[in-house]
């Protein structure tokens, strides 16, 4: 039986005096004992006036009479109206709530209250109301939710609606770390599990691929304190609706003794049904104050009459004090941090300000830092007993207002968490509304043209395919009709179309309350363009000359084909600003739209610069003449006049690609374009290709172990391109790294050197494979004894365990980019000079051993089959020559054993070879070669033969000995031909022509000490 | 064997050479002769302008030895080497119709031993005649015999748009083919895509039904497949792309090629293609 605290007798309350429009002072109509983290149901009759707009609300205070920010419980549901009589409210009280106040509060007479009643639930099903029976106004238990409804299901069960764009999130229920819990019958699948830790603050997720069916259990992770239920499916073809939401106490875990922090000298301050991002600040402050510092400090709803510190927090408490910033900062998402007296206020002209403003407190304060999105190994900061908020003076507007991370948006919760922590604040692709807007994401829409267009009612493909065909691109004649297809840029109509598909958009938006802060639109991703005569006519220029086309192909005429494409984009920003005169749209100046066209975008569109594909990562696009491609200057003087057009108001943007699959400094050359973005007043957005997931279900060594630095620095350059990356880096080696710094920043240093030096040629781009990367930076300067001792060192050294495994998950990444080169080192053996043709020399046991041939799939498929004919391989070296003995058994009568070289991969192949005859064979790039400097001799025996080569490393022309150690690449392969004997083998089993990737040759070291 | 002694086998060898030809014989012939025809320099062997019809496929065979360096019985390797510049070879020139030179083909003969040589082009679309020219080595003499040009194809030559729909013409001529083509122990040649192998591009309706049709083995796991590359007129990229289905056993598909494609290839990864057809199939009926 419930514990029924209350009173049963009716309560009556005194009618409040004032009858003014605007709500009174809330009357306190009782007030509870209550037990902490403890489940109740309030339950009353109330009577209300019409027309009084009467609502109750709950407040649980601690036995200090504090009101914490989770113990107040004051939604728009919490209505009382003349229609209806009986009333209950499910909740939790706080983890320190002692005494709940039942208030009313209405703007005419007062509510007349009864039959008030507060029982314990101890229900199994840990959800509060989670079949929704509460009833169809009731959202007890589920306070966080956005375009979601109660509603009655055709057969009359409640259901829980949600739309797309919607989320619907349980209030937090308390957990015990170790235990197991199961998910009830019938519970809806596809939500996720949120982790929240001891301080309400979402740290992780359990179910991210979506809670599955059945009576799953699961054991709750260490760091939970509470979970909340997550339904946000974020796709539009998927509307969730929740039936049912139940998890049950399984098996308690093993008994914690409960942690107790000393209580820090503050408090944090939150206005109630603060914003979401608001109200993270606040949690990410509470929690590494609680991390750093070993005590904790509450967030409050109501600021406490106690003298030491207090943080406000949120854009609702800078208003008065802080006119002057908000000012500012009005129209961005940047941050002010102030102090006023011995208070501090964290704001932002939006809510997002407050959580960059409290990542940037904290930062500013200690040695935290977000090194990358992996959770906990990600996050590295130092203990403090006596940390405190002594800097509190900042105030940044971003650069750029939109910090993007392109597609994959933050797939996993570490990536969602991180993009907000570091600043970055939206992407092109919606994925999860609830967590994007808590991490400060900014709602974004990006489409194609035709996609665009799909979206209008009545304008959908099967429509506009048949009513409007010259929409479509022609191709050879021919109307290309498909889905989502490329347009034709003159079609009549077709820009009021492509319009209208961005009012329905943003109307989409304010339909649900959201203001659109990001609308782009962009080519499909090819060169395919309309060739009717329309298009295909000269286009007047402004200056009254006429700009024919040279092609039908925008492959042979960018300029043409650009310039008709904005010729279109200026018509859709014509139509557009008819309804939205103040929106800017983002339009990709992509593949031939990367040319300037010969007409100017107009003012409301925001050109998107896309240097793809080849312009060098390793050097500034303005820096055209160290961009070592073939493309030479052409993207700097692409992105120069871009530059140069950006005035009078104009913005710009980019679409970037700096990153890639090695080790490299790449946001050094960001930094100079986007600074120049930048200076000419008008940069808008950077969209940053390359983020991928850094889940820590995938435990092994990804991009992040190779370039967080970089994507660290870059965050903070989108915020400032004036600050100068290498001291961000070295900044990040101290934060991430602490006592390894100076070797790590050494380490760094190594490979910018490197990376900076232009007599080094190699252009760089995001494709560029990591082997190559390693060896034309790291092998070739002869760096990579050096650069693995410092990271021993700085390994050595760390002594904070986060640090430490940072580290250590470098020097992985760095080993395994040296075993990515299959090196093998080739013994100096002195005697190889004079006895390597001598099949027997004992110099030969000396040498470096290879066996176990491989059929290679020829007619068949022979992948991993052992040669049938066994073959031996000995190499060894002197100064000059590289000596190869073939042992090859079981010998065929047309038998031959082949050698192939290559100084690095898509060099000049030399092929050698000799056969059981003693014939010699060469080609040079696979064409007759006649080179006498290598030689052979063949000894045969009666059933196998010995072949010898020395072949002098001079002979491959673009072999760089320069160094103290070199490498090459080398095949060793048999052939037996003939009718009824014939098998091709290799060492590694791949066809001799196979030489694409480096895993089809065998690296050979030459280490001169 | 010295230059002088093969030049003598060449006379008493030369009426055997065309005997019990493996390859079907194809219809009309546009130029055929059955003469020994043997050189030491650069010889036409069509004396009369031979008219083609460009967009049609077209079929050239014939018996072939050359004596030299660049031959399989002295090389193992040869399939390997590069012989374009160096080898013996059958040359095939097309002109159009004001006599102007196109594109030309050679056909590497790369045996001692007489050994039938065969490939099926299309000729290039402004084509209006081709001539034959053989093309010895340095230093060495080549011999052709039973040279046939036919644009009369029949069997699944003549029903698949791709040439080489079954690789009959042997392994010592790739047929412009990426990868490697090899003989199995039953004699059936196999083109092995090795980690990626082109076709030549032949010409395919956009709009029109067509019947796929692939049978080989892959050997990449995931990574073995074949593509339907599609291109527009003028391009070099594809546009479109079609994933063939293949299995030893064979497995075949009928699709309908987006509208604008003019022409089509295939590509393939790490697969031992046996069979790869394109068959021009009758359009569906749109009521059904």
């Amino acid at each position: 039986m419930p514990l029924i605290i209350s009173i049963r007798l009716a309560v009556l309350v005194t009618a409040f005096a004032s009858l003014a429009s605007a709500f009174a002072a809330p009357v306190i109509v009782k007030e509870f004992e209550v037990e902490p983290l403890t489940r109740y149901r309030l339950s009353f009759d109330g009577e209300a006036a019409q027309a009084s707009e009467a609502r109750w609300q709950l407040q649980i205070l601690t036995a200090n009479g504090l009101l914490p920010y989770e113990g107040v419980f004051n939604e728009d549901w919490q209505k009382i109206s003349p229609e209806k009589r009986t009333y209950q409210h499910e909740f939790w009280t706080p983890r320190e709530g002692h005494l709940l106040k039942f208030e009313t509060e209405s703007q005419g007479e007062n509510p007349q209250i009864a039959a008030i009643k507060l029982e314990k639930i101890e229900d199994e099903n840990l959800v509060l109301n989670g079949n929704f029976a509460a009833g169809p106004d009731n959202y007890s238990g589920w306070n966080t939710h956005f375009l979601a409804k109660l509603m009655k299901s055709e057969d009359g069960t409640p259901i829980f609606q949600c739309e797309a764009a919607g989320y619907a999130v349980t209030d937090p229920i308390p957990v015990q770390a170790g235990a197991t819990y199961r998910f009830m019958e019938e519970t809806t699948p596809g939500g996720r599990l949120l982790i929240y830790d001891r301080d309400l603050l979402r740290v992780g997720i359990l179910f991210e691929g979506g809670i599955p069916a059945g009576t799953q259990e699961f054991v709750m992770p260490p760091e939970a304190a509470f979970i909340r239920l997550e339904y946000a499916d974020g796709r539009e073809h998927r509307i969730p609706a929740i039936s049912q939401a139940g998890i049950q106490l399984v098996k308690a875990g093993p008994v914690q003794p409960e942690e107790k922090f000393a209580a820090y000298p503050g408090e944090i301050v939150l206005k109630p049904n603060s914003a979401l991002s608001e109200v993270r600040a606040a949690r990410e402050i509470q929690h590494w104050v609680r991390k750093i510092s070993g005590r904790e400090i509450p967030v409050l709803a109501e600021p406490s009459q106690d003298k030491h510190q207090r943080i406000f927090v949120g854009t609702g408490w800078a208003g008065e004090n802080f006119a002057e910033d908000l000012k500012i900062l009005e129209g961005s998402d940047g941050f002010a941090v102030r102090k006023k007296g011995n208070d501090i206020y964290v704001f932002g002209a939006r809510p997002a300000g407050a959580l960059f403003g409290a990542i940037r407190l904290l930062e500013d304060n200690s040695d935290l830092i977000f090194a990358r999105p992996q959770s906990p190994m990600g996050t590295v900061y130092s203990k403090n007993p006596n940390f405190g908020f002594e800097n509190a003076d900042t105030l940044l507007r971003p650069a750029f207002a939109f910090r993007m991370s392109h597609a994959p948006a933050a797939q996993g919760s570490d990536d969602g968490m991180w993009q907000g922590r570091v600043g970055l604040n939206t992407s092109p692709h919606r994925y999860n509304n609830f967590r994007s807007r808590e991490m400060a994401g900014a709602p974004s829409f990006e489409s194609s043209f035709m996609s665009i267009i799909e979206r209008v009612p009545g304008f959908e493909f099967a429509k506009t395919s048949v009513e409007h065909p010259e929409f479509y691109a022609m191709v050879n004649g021919k109307r290309e009709i498909r889905p989502k297809g490329y347009i034709c840029y003159t079609a009549p109509g077709i820009a009021e179309a492509i319009s209208k598909g961005l009012v329905t958009v943003v109307e989409e938006y304010e339909r649900r309350g959201e203001k659109l802060d990001f609308l782009g639109l962009r080519t499909r991703d090819g060169w395919l363009v309309c060739t009717c005569d329309s298009c295909m006519a000269p286009i007047l220029l402004p200056d009254g000359t006429k700009l024919e086309p040279t092609a039908y192909s925008s492959e042979k005429d960018e300029l043409f084909f650009s310039t008709r494409m904005v010729q279109m984009l200026n018509r859709v920003s014509t139509e557009f600003a008819k309804t939205y005169p103040d929106m800017t749209i983002t339009a990709a100046a992509y593949i031939y739209g990367s040319t300037p066209p010969a007409i100017p975008h107009a003012k409301s569109l925001a050109p998107m610069f896309c240097a793809y594909p080849t312009a060098s990562l390793r050097f500034p696009i303005l820096d055209g003449e160290n961009n070592h491609n073939s493309v030479g200057k052409q993207w700097e003087n692409k992105f120069r006049e871009y530059l140069d057009r950006t005035t009078d108001g104009r913005k710009i943007s980019m679409f970037d690609y700096h990153y890639t699959g090695g080790f490299s400094t790449v946001a050094d050359s960001a930094r100079e374009d986007w600074l120049a973005m930048a200076k000419t007043g008008g940069a808008y957005e950077i969209q940053l290709d390359g983020m991928p997931s850094d889940k820590a279900k995938d435990s092994g060594i990804n991009p992040w172990d190779y370039d967080a630095p970089e994507k660290w620095i870059m965050s903070r350059l989108m915020w400032d391109p004036a600050l100068d990356p290498q001291k961000l880096r070295e900044e990040y080696c101290r934060r991430a790294y602490q006592e390894g710094a100076p070797e790590m920043i050494e380490f760094y240093n190594l490979i910018r050197a490197a990376w900076s030096n232009p007599e080094i040629k190699m252009g760089v781009n995001c494709h560029s494979k990591a082997p190559d990367l390693f060896e034309t930076f790291i092998v070739k300067p002869g760096n990579e004894k050096k650069l693995r001792v410092l990271l021993v060192q700085a390994e050595g050294k760390a002594k904070n365990p986060q640090s430490k495994l940072l580290i250590q998950r470098v020097l992985v990444a760095f080993d395994q980019q040296t075993e990515s080169m299959k090196r093998v080192s080739i013994p100096f053996i002195t005697e190889s000079t004079k006895e390597w043709d001598i099949p027997g020399s004992t110099f030969w046991l000396q040498a470096l051993k290879f066996d176990g041939f491989k059929k290679v799939s020829t007619w068949n498929n022979f992948e991993d089959v052992p040669a049938e004919r066994p073959t031996f391989v000995s190499v060894m070296r002197d100064q000059d020559n590289l000596y190869v003995r073939f042992d090859a058994q079981k010998a065929g009568k047309n038998d031959r054993v082949e050698i192939v070289l290559q100084a690095e991969r898509r060099a000049t192949s030399y092929y050698f070879a000799l056969d059981r005859q003693g014939k010699s064979y060469a080609m040079k790039n696979n064409a007759p070669w006649d080179q006498e400097a290598w030689s052979g001799k063949v000894q045969d025996e009666s059933d196998h033969y010995i072949a010898m080569f020395r072949i002098p490393f001079s002979t491959m022309e673009k072999l760089d000995m320069s160094g103290g150690k070199y490498d090459f690449m080398a095949k060793f392969v048999r052939l037996i031909s003939g009718k009824d004997e014939s098998e091709e083998s290799s060492l590694l089993g791949y066809s001799i022509t196979r030489t694409h990737y480096d895993n089809y040759w065998t690296k050979l070291t030459v280490e001169k000490d | 064997m010295r230059k002088r002694d093969w030049l003598v086998m060449i006379v008493v060898l030369a009426p055997l050479l065309g005997s019990g030809s493996a390859f079907s014989k194809p219809g009309e012939p546009l130029w055929q002769t059955e003469a020994v025809t043997q050189a030491t320099e650069l010889t036409e062997l069509t004396t009369t302008e031979v008219l083609v019809e460009p967009g049609k496929k077209l079929a050239i065979t014939f018996t072939g030895r050359t004596s030299g360096e660049f031959t399989v019985e002295k090389n193992a390797r040869i399939r390997l080497l590069n012989t374009t510049q160096v080898g013996s070879a059958l040359i095939m020139q097309f002109f159009d119709q004001s006599g102007e030179r196109l594109e030309e083909i050679k056909l590497p003969i790369l045996t001692e031993s007489a050994h039938e040589y065969g490939r099926v082009v299309y000729p290039p679309s402004e084509a209006k005649s081709l001539k034959l020219f053989l093309a010895p080595a340095s230093s060495a003499e080549v011999a052709v015999e039973n040279v046939r040009v036919t644009q009369e194809l029949e069997g699944v030559e003549a029903e698949s748009a791709n040439p080489h729909p079954i690789l009959n013409y042997g392994d010592l001529n790739a047929y412009g083919f990426g990868g490697e083509f090899f003989e199995r122990p039953d004699g059936k040649t196999v083109w092995n895509t090795a980690f990626t192998g082109q076709t030549p591009n032949f010409p395919i309706q956009g709009g029109d039904s067509y019947e796929l049709f692939g049978r080989g083995i892959g050997y990449g796991g995931k990574r073995s497949r074949i593509i339907l590359q599609l291109f527009e007129e003028g391009t070099k990229r594809p546009f479109h792309t079609i994933r063939v289905g293949f299995s030893p056993e064979g497995v075949s598909a009928t699709v309908i090629l987006p509208e604008g494609a003019v022409s089509a290839n295939f590509l393939g990864y790490y697969t031992i293609v046996e069979e790869l057809k394109v068959i021009k199939a009758a359009n569906p009926d749109p009521k059904k």
